[in-house]
């Protein structure tokens, strides 16, 4: 089977400011491939590069099948590949439902955007009792919760979550991850930013190491468990 | 119709994050649209109308595809825009100035007549002034709070990065929001025009009046540029009233 997403000697960065220097890697159709690394080396920077929000310098992206590399944030989220930004990137002005909506605002067919909200809403039950509240007086927990049913609602084949735990207490990070694993394995494949050491390993299948914007190591969850340095330099033990 | 001027300068500001200086002259050019329009046709109030609105629109969407394009993404975006949209209104007030000369015209595209309110005559042109600034405003706030346009012009202004990632393009949505901006600001021009004379300079005085307004308000709140500007509006007239003196065109 090919890959669902490759990407070859990536070259990106801010400004004058390279970030990446050269990054490599694969998704397959399903499974979930983890990043992992100190903060500054270029995590974020690879999805921003990814989702096409920062342009690319060099190398290739190829998703789906299709050249990606120069192709606009619209159309990789409509060929099925969604980013969801790092910390309380949410619409706070606007209500739960609305800020779901956003998320399918490149879909026009109005059964299909229903759907697409039922199934939000089953996910996270909870948000459909805060419908018609404002995001801004939501806990941080249901925030995570609309962003990730926001993103959801692309129908994206490939979801790129940056650090879908940070700043929240382990009891909601449970919450996230049991309907994270529903999705899972409902089919959808993931890249995701994690810091969580046990979350990492429960969930991903495969782990990168990205030091200076470099990969630097990548194998299995097993692999990584077993050469324990990894894990306990860069995510300070296990 | 200061209501109508701030709402539109509100938009702009608070969904593309730029000051629009050209917008005194966008209110200009949808007067003098509607004069022109009116002069020429035998439906003069209707057509003015649509001339004003389409004008202002127009200007808009040129203003995009023309100048602020080529910005977009810029480090100094802000600052580039608001020093060439400054420049764009010296040009198009020498346009106006150069079409129809510098000098001062009635608007004939209006309403004529007086009526009589518990005792109070009023022009037909003041209450008309008022039912479309009314209508174009909550026909604004209806088009952004319900619809897929409007629900993404909001995000963007509330999270660009967030709004961009869900697919919202930038430049589409600057095109649009100039569009409907530039449409408000030719109908604004129209009524104030109405209300005093047509002159290339019409336009400052009430694109002041909308800055501070703007500030007033919170810049980019654009519920809160139409409450502010009704009160200014009225705090204008009360000043007029009791203290005398014009403002730049007389509210009552």
């Amino acid at each position: 089977m090919t890959q669902l997403l490759s990407c070859k000697n990536l070259v990106s960065g801010y400004l004058n400011r390279p970030v990446l220097n050269g990054v490599s890697i694969e998704i397959p159709q399903q499974g979930v491939l983890a990043l992992i690394g100190p903060n500054g080396h270029g995590k974020t920077t690879l999805l921003r590069t990814l989702s096409g929000y920062l342009p690319l310098r060099q190398g290739k992206i190829t998703f789906d099948g299709q050249d990606a590399s120069r192709m606009s944030v619209q159309k990789r989220v409509q060929a099925g590949l969604l980013h969801v930004p790092q910390g309380d990137q949410l619409f706070t002005e606007m209500t739960v439902e609305d800020n779901l909506l956003m998320g399918a605002y490149l879909a026009s067919d109005k059964a299909e955007i229903a759907q697409r909200l039922a199934d939000a809403y089953q996910l996270f039950p909870k948000l459909k009792d805060r419908r018609n509240q404002l995001a801004s007086g939501l806990s941080a927990g249901e925030r995570r919760m609309v962003e990730i049913g926001r993103g959801l609602m692309s129908d994206a084949r490939l979801i790129m979550l940056d650090e879908p735990s940070l700043g929240l207490a382990p009891l909601v990070i449970e919450r996230i991850y049991v309907a994270l694993d529903q999705l899972r394995s409902r089919g959808k494949a993931f890249l995701e930013v994690e810091e969580n050491p046990s979350r990492l390993m429960h969930f991903a299948d495969r782990l990168c190491l990205m030091d200076a914007g470099h990969i630097v190591w990548q194998g299995s969850a097993a692999e990584a468990r077993d050469s324990g340095d990894i894990l306990k330099t860069y995510l300070g033990g296990h | 119709m200061y209501a109508l001027a701030s709402v539109g300068l509100s938009l702009i500001f608070g969904t593309l994050g730029m000051f629009n200086m050209a917008y005194g002259l966008f209110m200009t050019l949808g007067a003098y649209a509607a004069y022109s329009a009116a002069n020429a046709s035998q439906l003069p109030l209707v057509l003015g109308f649509v001339a004003a609105m389409v004008a202002g629109a127009l200007i808009g969407v040129l203003t995009h595809l023309l100048i602020m394009r080529f910005m977009l993404g810029t480090p100094d975006f802000g600052l580039n825009v608001m020093v060439a949209t400054a420049g764009l209104g010296v040009v198009l007030q020498d346009i106006e100035i150069k079409i129809y000369g510098g000098y001062l015209y009635p608007q004939v595209a209006r309403v004529e007549g007086l009526a009589q309110l518990g005792g109070v005559s009023i022009t037909l042109q003041a209450l008309t002034n008022v039912a479309v600034a009314l209508t174009l405003i909550l026909g604004t706030a209806w088009l952004l709070m319900n619809t897929r346009f409007g629900r993404a012009i909001r995000a963007t202004a509330m999270n660009r990065e967030a709004a961009m990632l869900m697919g919202v393009k930038a430049d589409t949505e600057f095109l649009q929001v100039m569009a409907l901006a530039g449409m408000l600001a030719g109908v604004a021009g129209l009524m104030i025009s109405t209300q005093s004379t047509l002159s290339p300079q019409m336009g400052g005085d009430p694109l002041l009046k909308a800055f501070v307004i703007c500030v007033v308000a919170g810049l980019g709140n654009v519920w809160g540029a139409g409450v502010c500007a009704f009160g200014l509006a009225l705090l204008e007239a009360a000043i007029g009233c009791y203290f005398g003196g014009g403002s730049g065109f007389r509210p009552c």
